[in-house]
């Protein structure tokens, strides 16, 4: 691309090897085409080289967009998935600000729970409050479901009731009831992945696994969901952990309410020991994450 | 140093393991990498999952560059650009985006569209992508575009333009010809 390390065609004497690379590197070329060119790229490193020239010619097509400085959020999302810290910054200040937010977060948890205790206690049925029948262990210990091939809110998972306080789980689900928000967590590749939806009135996460159950890939160990935070200075909030398979409601108090928006923008999954992890941020590798979507944005 | 020395610095450094090396090369490389991102994949959602995900594999893999493979802002890109195109086949397997209104706008320009964060060298590579892009004949030059950010096959580009499959392979091989020749001549 520049001056000093510019790459030279090496295929002049087959230009068709050179038209072929090109169509490769832009993207032309279908499945199959693509395929069969892979396997001679690994046989035969004139054709590499002719594949690194046209990267390197293409690559001025790229720099015609506009460069855009990207949020925070992500250099955030690639520190936790490679460990990379920032050396040395706001430290002190980024454990009281951890301290702050998982009392109050741990505040709201508590605050969650007794409210859903005492509906359910006040409740003449009780309701289901973890959902499809899944018990957490059962789920974790690898039980396998029906997996349902694409996310639908299920009224029946849920046994919402009409008399029920806005902060519990059990009010009844009506066709206008729709979630606050989204995520959607999915490795195309693996075909694991889960739909989350939150319900911020009812304090309630939904969360469906949709593919393959993930224990056939990571056997034995626990997911865990977090709220992640837009600076690299605020701390992540346990959410819970994720089903293997099916549907499992998870309390999320006022965590998400539309004031955190701005300030916890994206769900993440991080592997941690059984029950999850123990120093109230991710421990293990961060294995999926996703930015949260409003349902006001669609 | 130059830029693509310094950044071929901060990748060695980042194969070593130097994490403060490695966040200078965010900081000095994504703002290309994102703008690239968001031309492709459109939203900016998808574009900064589709970042923190090329940033975490360069951490990985930053020791397989060598000035061999071209200059790193270019290998960056390549990078970049490999994974918007794998997200958009796997989002729509059988299907394509649908086509940019401002395709031929993005095209046509000005390189001090770069911006302030484009330095010179940036912008002599910009000044020699333009000059050969302009060279080449409207529909060539759109072809090629519409491949490149759109991640369109011959396929797609053939029902895009509804015109047929030989007149799409035929307008996409003239154009890197053409591309090729002004880009070589230049030199």
């Amino acid at each position: 691309m520049t001056r000093e390390t510019k790459i030279n065609s090496t295929n002049e004497n087959n230009p068709e090897n050179s038209l072929i690379a090109a169509e490769y590197v832009l993207g032309a070329l279908d499945a199959s085409a693509r395929a069969d060119f892979m396997a001679k790229l690994e046989q035969d490193p004139a054709l590499r080289a002719e594949v690194v020239y046209w990267e390197d010619q293409l690559a001025g097509f790229g720099l015609q967009s506009p460069p855009v400085t990207p949020p925070a959020s992500v250099w955030r999302g690639i520190q936790m998935q490679t460990g990379v810290r920032n050396p040395g910054k706001r430290k002190r200040r980024g454990l009281r600000r951890w301290a702050k937010c998982t009392g109050i977060a741990a505040s709201l948890a508590v605050m969650a729970l007794v409210a859903t205790l005492i509906t359910l206690s006040s409740e003449h049925k009780p309701v289901q409050v973890v959902a499809s029948g899944a018990a957490p262990s059962a789920q974790e210990s690898g039980a396998l479901g029906a997996l349902p091939d694409s996310f639908q809110p299920q009224p029946s998972a849920i046994a919402w009731s009409t008399s029920a306080p806005k902060n519990s789980l059990a009010t009844v689900k009506t066709p206008a009831d729709h979630p606050d928000f989204v995520g959607d967590l999915q490795d195309y590749a693996s075909n694991v992945g889960w739909k989350v939806a939150g319900y911020n009135a009812r304090g309630a996460l939904q969360v469906v696994a949709t593919g393959t159950p993930y224990t056939r890939l990571w056997e034995p160990t626990t997911l865990e969901l977090w709220l992640m935070p837009v600076n690299a200075y605020e701390q992540p909030i346990a959410l819970g952990l994720l089903p293997v398979s099916g549907e499992r409601i998870l309390p999320i108090a006022k965590y998400v309410a539309p004031e955190f928006y701005t300030d916890y923008n994206k769900l993440a999954v991080s592997r941690e020991p059984p029950g999850g992890s123990k120093t109230g941020e991710p421990s293990g590798e961060i294995l999926f994450m996703t930015t949260l979507k409003l349902a006001s944005d669609n | 140093m130059t830029e693509s020395e310094q950044i071929a610095e901060w990748l060695a450094a980042t194969a070593q393991g130097d994490e403060r090396a490695f966040q200078k090369l965010y900081h000095a490389t994504s703002a290309h990498l994102f703008g690239l991102l968001l031309r492709i994949l459109r939203t900016e959602d998808n574009a900064e999952d589709a970042l923190q995900d090329v940033y975490v594999k360069i951490w990985q893999k930053a020791k397989t560059y060598e000035p061999a493979r071209g200059a790193p802002l270019s290998w960056l890109m390549s990078i970049a650009r490999y994974r918007a195109l794998d997200l958009l086949r796997r989002r729509d397997p059988q299907g394509s985006m649908p086509e940019d209104p401002n395709i031929e706008a993005l095209v046509l320009e000005d390189v001090h569209s770069a911006g302030p964060q484009a330095n010179s060298e940036t912008m002599q590579t910009l000044s020699a992508i333009d000059q050969c892009l302009h060279a080449l004949r409207p529909e060539q030059r759109r072809g090629l575009m519409l491949v490149y950010y759109e991640g369109l096959t011959h396929q797609e580009l053939a029902e895009r333009l509804e015109i047929p499959l030989g007149t799409a392979k035929s307008l996409i091989r003239r154009g890197v010809i053409a591309l090729r020749e002004c880009l070589q001549g230049g030199e």
